[in-house]
């Protein structure tokens, strides 16, 4: 999951090397903490969050196939 | 952007050889069709089709993300320079496509962001999984014409499910024709649904 989002972030942004992911790991649920260039933010964020949105809603189905929760946050 | 040359040879690797070099490609750029291939008819026949860089790149970042989920599947790419359309193949696709088809909306919406910038400019993609939107497209047919029926002979407009816009675009192409109805979108994100109005008799 963590490999994903980044990969996903990474297409997004222009400073791809400024991408990175921290999980914090529970037993059903992982939390994504997801980190990006200062000026990269608004384009994992998107128009009134849709890219996040987007972005949370592959996630989840990606840890789901894990019998898993997920949960994106993004960092600033 | 995609080129087309059909060539013929002796054997169906010369003919290849010769399209390939008639494209200046390699051949890990382009999709082969063999036309005819001997002991056939006489010689080797071959349509070789090349796709303009972005469109492989795009593939490849969709296989990337596959493999991250998990997910063994084919993507074929066909479509040209208004829409480039991928349509992806495999066992168990169902966590790709989601209820209603949200997980493959957002895929949908990453992936046109994503086949923008590496296209350098707007580039529409339309992402297909086991044949999902063809189904679908067929089931809000059906719902918007059944829908129309109902608000026809109540007299009184129909609300429809939310839905993306995609599919609203289905239910409004599906009742253009109808003259008793008009169709309209109603409400605001994810809560949008199109609205069925039976024209009063005049």
């Amino acid at each position: 999951m963590k490999e994903l989002l980044e990969v996903l972030a990474r297409a997004l942004v222009d400073k791809p090397e400024e991408v990175k992911v921290d999980i914090v790991e529970g037993e059903k649920s992982v939390i994504l903490q997801l980190y990006v260039a200062p000026d990269d933010i608004g384009k994992v964020i998107g128009k009134e969050g849709r890219i996040a949105r987007a972005l949370r809603t592959v996630v989840k189905a990606a840890a789901a196939k894990e019998g898993k929760s997920a949960l994106v946050e993004i960092m600033d | 952007m995609e080129r087309i040359v059909e060539a013929k040879g002796k054997t169906t690797e010369e003919a290849i050889e010769i399209a390939l070099n008639e494209l200046g490609v390699s051949r890990d750029e382009v999709e082969i069709e063999v036309l005819s291939e001997p002991p056939g008819p006489e010689e080797a026949r071959v349509k070789v089709i090349a796709r303009d860089r972005s469109a492989s790149e795009i593939k490849g970042f969709l296989e990337n993300v596959f493999r991250e989920m998990g997910i063994e599947a084919t993507i074929s790419l066909s479509g040209g320079e208004e829409a480039l359309e991928l349509d992806v193949e495999g066992n168990n696709l169902g966590i790709l496509i989601g209820r209603r088809g949200r997980t493959l909306e957002a895929l949908q919406y990453l992936l046109n962001i994503v086949a923008s910038r590496i296209a350098g400019g707007r580039r529409r993609v339309i992402l297909d999984v086991a044949g999902y939107r063809q189904r679908r497209k067929r089931e809000l047919e059906a719902l918007a014409k059944g829908s129309a029926g109902e608000a026809i002979a109540q007299g009184a407009p129909v609300a429809l499910e939310p839905m993306s816009p995609f599919e609203r675009r289905i239910v409004h192409m599906a009742l253009s024709n109808w003259p008793d109805v008009e169709t309209r979108s109603e409400g605001e994100g994810p809560d949008r649904r199109v609205v069925i109005i039976p024209k009063q008799e005049s």
